[in-house]
């Protein structure tokens, strides 16, 4: 457990630099931008004052490196700055919205995971087959429809074509429900979305999974087992998959980034009141510190998930934290 | 793989055994077509109000008319070059970004190798489509900026490719050889190191563009195309607001993209499959076993 720790602090203090590069792309991407990047943080339409008032706060009548400073200070400690559009702090915003997107990717990333995961095993353990050519196919089709189009076709049919079978839009009917209806009026209108995400990620799981079930077999102490006489489907549970689904662990925390972008498309799709819908307003209403905002806490989630399923990972694989200490 | 003949059998087993890459590599030649004779094969202008609005498919308009009353099959045939273009334009920038980072890691290793290393890791924990986004909207939606973008966001896995060939490949004699001999560094990495090492990103190309075809059709269809030019994603963007009564202006643009991504994949496999000779042995096995 002592390795285990010395490695999960290590990881710790390579991920708070990470973090500072964020930072430090989010205040490069304001100075690239054409025009002045007080203006940009203050909004088109923004009174002189305010913009002078901007310029102060982030320092931009200083020195380069003295803004960058300020920057961070002023980032680090939560302060994410104003939405020109909601006239609100952007990490209220943003902490308003994360329940919504956490309940759907929730829902549509464990689905994803779990049937990925079983499929990718049990068309790897049934090859050569039909089944398992059929279940590659269908899986790399389905990877290969982008996210909008799939959101789009699941509207087309199970709400235009059947009149109204499931809701296409929002999270909740108006007027509004309470208690136990407000429960299944949300789990309905979470349907689509969620098979959307679900669809968006399953094939990611399912190949991974088949691959690396794939190569285990061939490994020697597979090859072992088996000569050992231990009947083939203990083999198959007990020293394949259990080896075979580690990728799948670090897909769940290295693929977030994508899921983000999968789930930005979704909520936009669906009207879904989450962060994803949150940036795609934002950036139409040029509201700069608002998008910045969800940049960085977007980065900052990915990170932190990164942090957690390698720990995760040397936990469950101790030749990790052995091998780079 | 020194041995050209060799090369070229393994090359030829790849086409027998592989089916799907054959398959992956026609579709990609059909869509190349289209791309190059597109204006010429279109029924109709695709900017001209040629027929009613929302004309449902018929043999007049294979694949209907949208809100203008123009041809659906003829703006998808000739968006298909701007679609091609981009991906080869994107594909290109993460190319040289990938090579060049992914070389000067792996070849100087220790400290730079360390750095460049960690820099590869934050760049891809930020959320690709939101960095995306962000950008074309401080820089505009033009084409061209949104092939840069592009570009510049699906480096880092051809870096972290090309680090790991050159790894490998910078111990072998032939590069111990020339730093005896006194050759430069930066000699030795453009003229030895890139050449040799350079096929797994080109195998990767096919992903890549995979990944920019998906990309641009995703912020087009968020509205953060060119508007002033057609390509798949912005046929859709277009028909999306009509889609309840114009099922077509969105399916058939969606199937082509889908054409297109599934080609890239099955080549990307094949060639993935190619490059790992354990794989292939598996392939080869299994045609025993069939």
């Amino acid at each position: 457990m002592a390795s285990l720790n010395r490695y999960a602090i290590r990881r710790l203090f390579q991920a708070i630099p990470a973090l500072l590069v964020v930072i430090v792309l989010a205040f490069l991407l304001i100075q690239l931008s054409p025009g002045d990047p007080a203006w940009v943080l203050a909004g088109d339409n923004a009174s002189p004052e305010y913009v002078e008032q901007v310029r102060q706060r982030y320092g931009f009548d200083r020195p380069l490196p003295e803004q960058l400073w300020l920057y961070i200070k002023t980032v680090a400690s939560g302060d994410l700055g104003y939405s020109l559009t909601y006239h609100l702090p952007v990490a209220k915003l943003i902490a308003d919205r994360i329940p919504a997107s956490i309940l759907l990717l929730l829902a549509g990333e464990l689905l994803a995971a779990i049937v990925g995961t079983a499929l990718g095993a049990f068309s790897a353990k049934s090859h050569p087959s039909a089944l398992d050519s059929a279940l590659s196919s269908i899986t790399l089709s389905l990877y290969c429809m982008p996210t909008f189009w799939t959101g789009l076709i699941l509207i087309l049919v199970f709400s235009v074509w059947t009149k109204g079978f499931l809701p296409a839009s929002g999270m909740y009917s108006v007027p509004r429900m309470h208690g136990l209806a407000y429960v299944f009026d949300v789990l309905k209108h979470m349907i689509l979305p969620s098979i959307t995400i679900f669809i968006y990620n399953m094939p990611t799981y399912f190949r991974l999974t088949r691959a690396s079930v794939f190569e285990i077999m061939h490994e020697d102490f597979v090859t072992t087992a088996r000569f050992i006489g231990i009947n083939e489907r203990e083999v198959f549970y007990r020293h394949c998959l259990r080896n075979a689904i580690l990728p799948s662990v670090t897909m769940a925390g290295l693929g977030l980034g994508n899921l983000l972008g999968g789930a930005l498309i979704t909520e936009t799709v669906f009207s879904w009141p989450g962060i994803g819908r949150l940036m795609y307003d934002a950036i139409f209403a040029r509201d700069f510190p608002l998008a910045m905002g969800i940049l960085i806490i977007g980065a900052m989630t990915v990170i932190v998930a990164t942090l957690v399923t390698d720990i995760a990972y040397a936990f469950l694989d101790p030749r990790i934290r052995y091998s780079k200490s | 793989m020194t041995n050209k003949g060799e090369f070229g059998k393994r090359l030829l087993s790849l086409y027998k055994l592989n089916k799907s890459f054959t398959i992956g590599l026609s579709g990609i030649i059909l869509v190349l077509i289209v791309g190059l004779l597109g204006n010429i094969i279109a029924p109709y202008d695709p900017r001209e109000f040629i027929g009613k609005p929302f004309e449902a498919p018929c043999l007049k308009h294979l694949l209907g008319t949208d809100n203008l009353g123009r041809d659906i099959l003829s703006q998808l045939l000739c968006g298909t070059r701007l679609t091609i273009f981009l991906a080869f334009g994107a594909t290109g920038i993460s190319l040289a970004i990938g090579v060049i980072l992914g070389a000067i890691a792996g070849y100087y290793g220790q400290h730079v190798d360390s750095f460049l290393s960690w820099f590869f890791q934050i760049t891809l924990t930020i959320p690709r489509l939101f960095l995306a986004m962000l950008l074309i909207a401080l820089f505009g939606t033009d084409i061209w900026v949104t092939i840069v973008v592009i570009g510049c966001t699906i480096w880092p896995s051809n870096a972290r490719l090309m680090r790991a060939q050159v790894l490998s490949i910078k111990n072998r004699p032939f590069v111990q050889a020339s730093h005896i001999a006194g050759v430069s560094n930066i000699r030795i990495l453009i003229f030895h190191i890139i050449p040799n090492s350079i096929s797994a990103v080109i195998a990767n190309t096919s992903l890549q563009m995979a990944q920019a075809v998906l990309l641009e059709a995703s912020l087009s269809f968020l509205g953060l195309g060119d508007v002033e030019r057609i390509t798949w994603g912005q046929i859709i963007y277009t028909g999306k607001m009509y889609m309840r009564n114009a099922w077509w202006t969105v399916v058939f643009p969606g199937l082509a993209i889908i054409l297109l991504l599934l080609s890239l994949h099955l080549v990307g496999d094949g060639f993935a499959k190619f490059l790992n000779p354990r794989h292939e042995k598996q392939a080869q096995s299994k045609l025993v076993a069939l």
